[in-house]
């Protein structure tokens, strides 16, 4: 058993959910946090395709109503065990779309978050933090 | 015809087969990933991370969607994996190690070659997903194209080590790598230069890498038939592409440039060989971007081919 | 031979448990007859020469022969060809078996026994004599010598006859023994096996229909692919008229 959460430990991969965020977030996930400059994969980190790939699933933006279903569903499809990183702000606490009519957030009502990581958008840092903090969660589940 | 059964099951199951080529496999993957985080300046990941995402698959849940056919849905994986680990076996390592008769010539390797995109074309079938649907249509459509070349460079080269040894057509891999043992091998002979071209063509497309890994492109078409996989199916999966990967390039070396000392260093130059070849492949990933299925068809039909006429054209022409 | 009629009886069975005429209305049969199913894509591979299977051997011999007699062309488009098998195979298993029910399909059951009974008897047969083909040449062999023939080498256990000594019988072992490395491995994880929905993006309200792909949607014909090679216009259907065809 140990073995295999330490290997699990090494190998976590990632999957991105995007809760109707204004997409900054996820330009900071894409596109800085992790690619060449900050290299997540020097954790073991991949990004997949599918969810049902996934290890870690981070989420960004506020739940809006629309989309609320989709997330739960695909977030459903994602296999056990898992650990959810929330991306921004907005996941929190809903940021600056706070308070507004097509908000279902904060997104723990619905879902197990493990991570939160504030800043709107978080800088890239703080996302391998939080991924970092994630991957100690996941390699106790695996 | 016992202790010869024992032995063929050995290598198959051992060395070169099976474990070894599994584990040569995973390896390669683990040196090609930090290759191309090197080019693009990143620290990359362990050596051994492969081995770390077989192991952390085997934790996770299987998902089997309601729609597939369980059956062909988890069978699929391990047929393609157990014919890579028999294709492996059937690949002499000069001076080392040469495959047992009972498993058949080139041809055989050929179609034992062509198991795996068979399984993924049924994985992506089978799982029920309009996205695994498209992904088997593509990789058909690729394999069309990319069949031909490959035919045509396999038996130009058979051809032409059945012309040197006085026989219509030398197929079997053993006698072709023990020729050029003796004689020098075919990288040297520009007269093949066309049909190993053709082969060199035929890599990237067989073992999906960019600009040809259309059918499993993770951002178009999620993974293609990988979508539905989760856990340890996706672990086998994985585990049959990379071995395949071996058997390719095994196979590329022991066509064309098979030569080196007998006895356990014989091995490591193949082991160099297979690096020096990874390495060209990762350069190759890093460096393009990703073809439309069309334009990567329509690029095997015209220049490979044409190369792969030329090839046979060159050996039949000179003898 | 063999094949081809389990194949036949394959489509008469799906023809007796529903008149249709377009393979388009299928889908997802392979849940409901999985028997039938099962037949179709056995015999469908060793068609496709997929080794170890029956179609293989003989295959294997036709491509030596033509390469032994020189007639490297016909030995290299007779490879081709069974490639072109295996995607008119695939394509088959895919549009009726695989994928989501259609309205069709979700009413048929499997086949009656009297119709299974003959294609697994056929299959039997092509199994048998594929894992051993001295049980058709021995005997072909006992009567070459009767007609003063030389007889083609043959024994009970042995493999084909030719250059290669490709012995189907060493591969079958081969490979069911490298594929209980796979199956050491689904045992080895113990994972829970979850059934779970397809994977659609978080799309709900899609019907089942729209998620199979058709047999039409499906890779393009060698026909179009020469044409598009040749630089020569694809003609491609007018949806619209397409679609006018089907009203009526
Ligand atoms: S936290 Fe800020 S940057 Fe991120 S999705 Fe919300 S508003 Fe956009």
């Amino acid at each position: 058993m140990d073995f295999f959460s330490k290997a699990a430990r090494k190998s976590p991969w990632l999957y991105r959910i995007n809760a109707g965020s204004c997409n900054g977030c996820d330009v900071e996930l894409a596109t800085t946090a992790c690619i060449p400059r900050y290299d997540v994969e020097r954790l073991g980190c991949q990004y997949c395709g599918s969810p049902k790939h996934a290890d870690i699933v981070l989420i960004t933006g506020p739940l809006t109503a629309r989309v609320k279903d989709k997330v739960l569903r695909v977030y459903n499809e994602i296999p056990d065990p898992k650990v959810t990183v929330a991306v921004g702000i907005c996941p929190i606490s809903g940021g600056v779309f706070r308070e507004s009519y097509a908000i279902e957030g904060p997104i723990d009502r619905y879902l197990p978050v493990d991570v939160n990581v504030p800043g709107c958008p978080p800088r890239p840092q703080a996302i391998i933090e939080g991924i970092a903090k994630a991957i100690e969660i996941w390699a106790k589940r695996a | 015809m016992t202790t010869d059964t024992l032995r063929t099951l050995l290598t198959v199951l051992v060395f070169p087969g099976g474990l070894f080529a599994m584990a040569l496999g995973l390896a390669l993957k683990g040196v090609e990933r930090r290759a191309i985080a090197r080019l693009q300046r990143r620290v990359g990941p362990p050596l051994i991370q492969p081995f770390y995402d077989l192991i952390k698959l085997m934790r996770k849940r299987t998902l089997i969607p309601d729609t597939a056919n369980a059956f062909v849905f988890l069978a699929v994986p391990v047929a393609g994996l157990a014919s890579m680990a028999v294709a492996a076996s059937m690949i002499p390592i000069p001076g080392f190690y040469e495959p047992s008769t009972g498993l058949g010539n080139l041809i055989v390797l050929f179609y034992l070659i062509s198991i795996p995109a068979v399984s993924l074309m049924l994985a992506g079938s089978a799982s029920g997903s309009p996205y695994g649907a498209i992904g088997f249509s593509r990789e058909m459509a690729i394999v069309l194209a990319y069949e031909g070349p490959i035919l045509l460079s396999l038996v130009a080269v058979a051809l032409h080590a059945g012309a040197v040894t006085g026989q219509p057509i030398l197929l079997s891999l053993t006698e072709i790598v023990r020729y050029q043992q003796e004689h020098g091998a075919f990288l040297f002979d520009p007269w093949m230069w066309p049909a190993l071209l053709t082969y060199l063509c035929f890599i990237p497309a067989n073992l999906g890498i960019a600009p040809f890994d259309i059918p499993e492109a993770e951002s178009e078409v999620l993974e293609g038939p990988l979508v539905e996989y989760s856990g340890p199916p996706l672990g086998l999966m994985k585990l049959m592409s990379v071995t395949k990967s071996v058997v390719v390039l095994g196979l590329g070396i022991a066509l064309f440039f098979p030569n080196g000392p007998a006895g356990l260093a014989g091995l490591f130059i193949f082991l160099a060989k297979c690096l020096v070849l990874v390495l060209a492949v990762s350069v190759l990933k890093a460096a393009v971007g990703r073809m439309r299925i069309d334009q990567a068809v329509l690029f095997y039909l015209k220049w490979p081919e044409l190369l792969g006429f030329a090839g046979l054209a060159l050996v039949i022409a000179r003898f | 031979m063999l094949l081809k009629n389990a194949l036949f009886l394959v489509a008469g069975c799906i023809l007796a448990q529903a008149h249709i005429n377009s393979l388009d209305e299928l889908g997802g049969l392979g849940r409901k007859m999985p028997v039938t199913f099962a037949v179709f894509l056995f015999a469908g591979m060793s068609l496709a020469g997929i080794p170890p299977l029956n179609g293989f051997g003989s295959k294997l011999m036709i491509y030596e022969a033509a390469f032994e007699g020189g007639h490297y062309m016909l030995g290299l488009s007779a490879l081709m060809s069974s490639l072109f098998t295996l995607a008119a195979i695939l394509k088959f298993a895919h549009t009726a078996f695989m994928g989501q029910l259609s309205e069709r399909a979700s009413k048929m059951t499997e086949a009656p026994m009297v119709m299974l009974a003959p294609m697994l008897l056929l299959v039997g047969a092509s199994i048998a004599v594929g894992l051993f083909p001295g049980l058709l040449l021995v005997p072909i062999a006992h009567l070459q010598t009767g007609l003063g023939l030389e007889p083609v080498q043959a024994s009970w256990l042995g493999g084909l006859p030719g250059v290669s000594s490709y012995n189907p019988l060493v591969m079958t072992v081969a490979l069911v023994a490298t594929g209980l490395i796979g199956w050491l491995y689904y045992r080895l994880s113990g994972s829970r096996h979850v059934t779970s929905y397809i994977h659609t993006g978080g799309g709900v309200m899609i019907p089942n229909a729209r998620m199979h792909l058709p047999a039409s949607a499906l890779y393009e014909t060698p026909e179009r692919l020469i044409r598009l090679a040749l630089r020569d216009k694809p003609q491609v259907q007018d949806p619209q008229t397409e679609s006018h065809a089907h009203d009526h």
